[in-house]
């Protein structure tokens, strides 16, 4: 496994997924950041926070629309954890 | 009304139907001119797709003493020329398809899944979109976009491999 610790992006990526439990497509986590992040920041960290095993992607096998099958993100435990972690830091941090 | 001529049965391509025309009487003055004439004409007719024309036509001919004309839509047939946009959008491949080829054979496939796959799924899924809702340019733009978001990953992934290569 590679490094745990979260960036900012990743943080806020964590923060779309974990209120959306079926999951988001790219595209959806770019629009719900109401224009907080970028597309090529989100497809580019998504893979990486994928590489750290922070979310996991499915494809849908029986999806009728042509083309490669699109990935779907979900925050994996290891995922929710960091965000936890992140949030109890975040909080301390404000209340010092 | 004298370059109408009696013609039992035919058929004209009328827009995206194909209509079938049936003339029982003709009480006028026949010759093989006037029914040349006359088949010329709606010819003509079906070509233009003029349904101003056609209209008229029919008028003509109903309010013609003694002939009677039925015309029945017999089902579509390929939709005529004139009634597709030129720049009409087709797809034959989704875009991205080629770099994918292409691609599989460069990355690993780890590598592949992780990044590319992703930029180029969404890109093709928001090329149909627009395409379903009829706008052409955001589509095409969508489709270059995601092409240009390509190449940042690509590069990255590609660099350290040609350097390992040389060294």
């Amino acid at each position: 496994m590679g490094n745990p610790f979260a960036s900012a992006t990743e943080l806020e990526i964590l923060r779309l997924l974990r209120d959306q439990r079926t999951g988001l497509y790219g595209l959806e986590i770019v629009k719900a950041s109401g224009g907080q992040l970028a597309r090529g920041t989100v497809y580019t960290t998504l893979g990486r926070m994928e590489e750290k095993g922070l979310v996991r992607s499915r494809t849908d096998k029986n999806a009728q629309h042509p083309g490669l099958p699109r990935p779907r993100y979900t925050v994996s435990g290891l995922g929710e954890r960091v965000l936890e972690a992140a949030e109890v830091i975040g909080l301390g941090l404000a209340r010092a | 009304m004298g370059k109408f001529a009696f013609m039992n049965h035919f058929y004209i391509a009328y827009r995206s139907c194909a209509v079938s025309i049936s003339v029982e009487s003709w009480r006028g003055h026949a010759g093989d001119a006037a029914r040349a004439a006359f088949a010329r004409d709606l010819r003509e007719l079906g070509a233009s797709g003029d349904m101003l024309d056609f209209e008229e036509l029919k008028r003509i001919i109903a309010d013609e003493p003694g002939v009677k004309i039925t015309y029945t839509t017999i089902g579509e047939v390929n939709v005529a020329t004139s009634d597709v946009p030129k720049r009409a959008p087709r797809i034959a491949m989704p875009p991205g398809a080629t770099a994918v080829r292409v691609l599989r054979h460069v990355v690993t496939p780890r590598f592949f899944r992780l990044h590319v796959q992703v930029v180029v799924s969404e890109m093709q899924a928001e090329y149909i979109e627009h395409l379903a809702a009829g706008r052409l340019a955001a589509a095409r733009f969508a489709a270059i976009r995601g092409h240009l978001m390509l190449i940042a990953p690509v590069v990255r992934a590609l660099i350290p491999s040609a350097i390992r290569k040389l060294l």
